[in-house]
């Protein structure tokens, strides 16, 4: 008895020209494509799904698709789009095997039950790839929104700004309290600014975080200062009943400033 | 367990002690009784314990250090820890092991500077 694999290659020239016109009548971005293109496409798809007739499951094929689905999705196109030219061509390769073995029904079903349950496996390849990529967007927007938010500036040699921006839950204020310390290490800073005068709220978690952060940095020998809390925080503050008397804090960023440069003793001054 | 001979240097008044192996409980106990006579025969104004190529510090590890800078401090002698790695500094902070009075300090450099400044203000203090 012949393969299906080996069966499929009888009938590949056909099946593959009647998925290329398939494709080119109902898909447009392939009607716009030079036909030889369509065919190497079609061809690269087709030889895994005839692979995965003669298996107990389905391998190759989805695995052609999570990866064809990755760089779609990579190339901006939305996942219905290629969606649609697995559920085309997957249904033109049935169709044209159930006439193939037009005189053996045993087949005709076997090869019905395949082809579906090949397919749903490469509907959900093409999910998983589909999902890789905005899962690696995702990340990587994070991790660019964390660069982005947390920059740290020397402003004189031993004192360090950092500017905080926008609103901290205990993720940001992890990695917030983890680049302080690094930050303190590279550049041996005395003093830290801490300044959160672009922070609209504060709870308990993040507080309890900056007080981490500041008794953390007192153990690597610096001292951190925190400025910038306005009118609304401050009430939050006390109202939580937050301790923050391990920290030190000045009304703005001008005296913090001042405050570390008297701590080692030096003084902005007239010339 | 292996006895880690921990070298403890003697800078003009000060001791300088590079832990430069993981500390077991064994061994931390026995550089503490090594600083503490040291600092008895020495009679040593100031430790400086640099915690450079620590990596690891347990709790353990962690209360004895400010046991020995509170130990030291009996002896007149003041301590000043150097060195201490972010990551170990989080941890110690996570075990609510702050090391409440011991003074610290970046670098070498600047813990014997700071070892410098306190016991030339005690020497004010006493004179």
């Amino acid at each position: 008895m012949t393969s299906y694999y080996q069966m499929f290659k009888q009938h590949e020239e056909v099946i593959v020209d009647r998925v290329i016109n398939a494709l080119q009548t109902q898909i447009p971005t392939y009607g716009s494509m030079p036909r030889d293109d369509v065919r190497k496409r079609v061809i690269a798809g087709l030889d895994p799904y005839a692979r995965d007739l003669d298996n107990d499951k389905p391998q190759a094929f989805p695995d052609y698709w999570r990866q064809t689905s990755y760089v779609r999705a990579q190339q901006g196109i939305p996942i219905g789009a290629f969606l649609e030219v697995l559920l085309v061509s997957t249904d033109i390769m049935i169709k044209s095997l159930r006439t193939a073995y037009a005189d053996s029904p045993a087949d005709q079903i076997n090869v019905i039950e395949k082809g579906h349950q090949i397919t749903t496996a490469a509907i959900a390849a093409v999910y998983e790839g589909f999902q890789q990529h905005k899962d690696e967007i995702i990340s990587s927007q994070t991790y660019a929104l964390a660069e982005v938010s947390s920059p740290i500036v020397p402003v004189y040699e031993g004192v360090l700004v950092l500017p905080l921006i926008g609103s901290i839950d205990s993720m940001r204020a992890g990695q917030i309290m983890e680049s302080l310390l690094e930050s303190i290490n590279t550049y041996s800073a005395d003093v830290v600014i801490l300044d959160i005068t672009g922070v609209p709220v504060i709870d308990t978690g993040v507080a309890n975080y900056l007080l981490q952060a500041a008794r953390a940095a007192r153990l690597l020998g610096s001292t951190v200062v925190l400025v910038g809390i306005g009118a609304e925080i401050a009430q939050t503050i006390v109202q939580l009943g937050i301790d923050l008397t391990g920290i030190i804090t000045r009304a703005n960023l001008q005296s913090g400033i001042e405050y570390a440069l008297d701590l080692q003793g030096l003084a902005i001054r007239p010339r | 367990m292996d006895i880690v001979n921990i070298p403890i240097l003697k800078l003009e008044n000060f001791l300088i002690a590079s832990v430069q192996v993981a500390l077991y409980d064994m061994q931390a106990i026995q550089f503490k009784d090594a600083v503490l006579q040291k600092i008895y025969e020495t009679k040593a104004k100031g430790v400086i314990i640099d915690l450079t190529a620590m990596d690891v510090l347990d709790s353990f590890v962690g209360r004895l250090i400010s046991d020995i800078a509170a130990m030291a401090r009996l002896m007149g002698t003041t301590v000043v820890i150097t060195g201490l790695q972010p990551a170990v500094a989080i941890t110690l902070v996570e075990l609510g092991l702050e090391l409440p009075g011991v003074t610290t300090a970046l670098n070498l450099e600047k813990g014997i500077a700071k070892l410098r400044l306190i016991t030339e203000n005690n020497a004010d203090g006493n004179a």
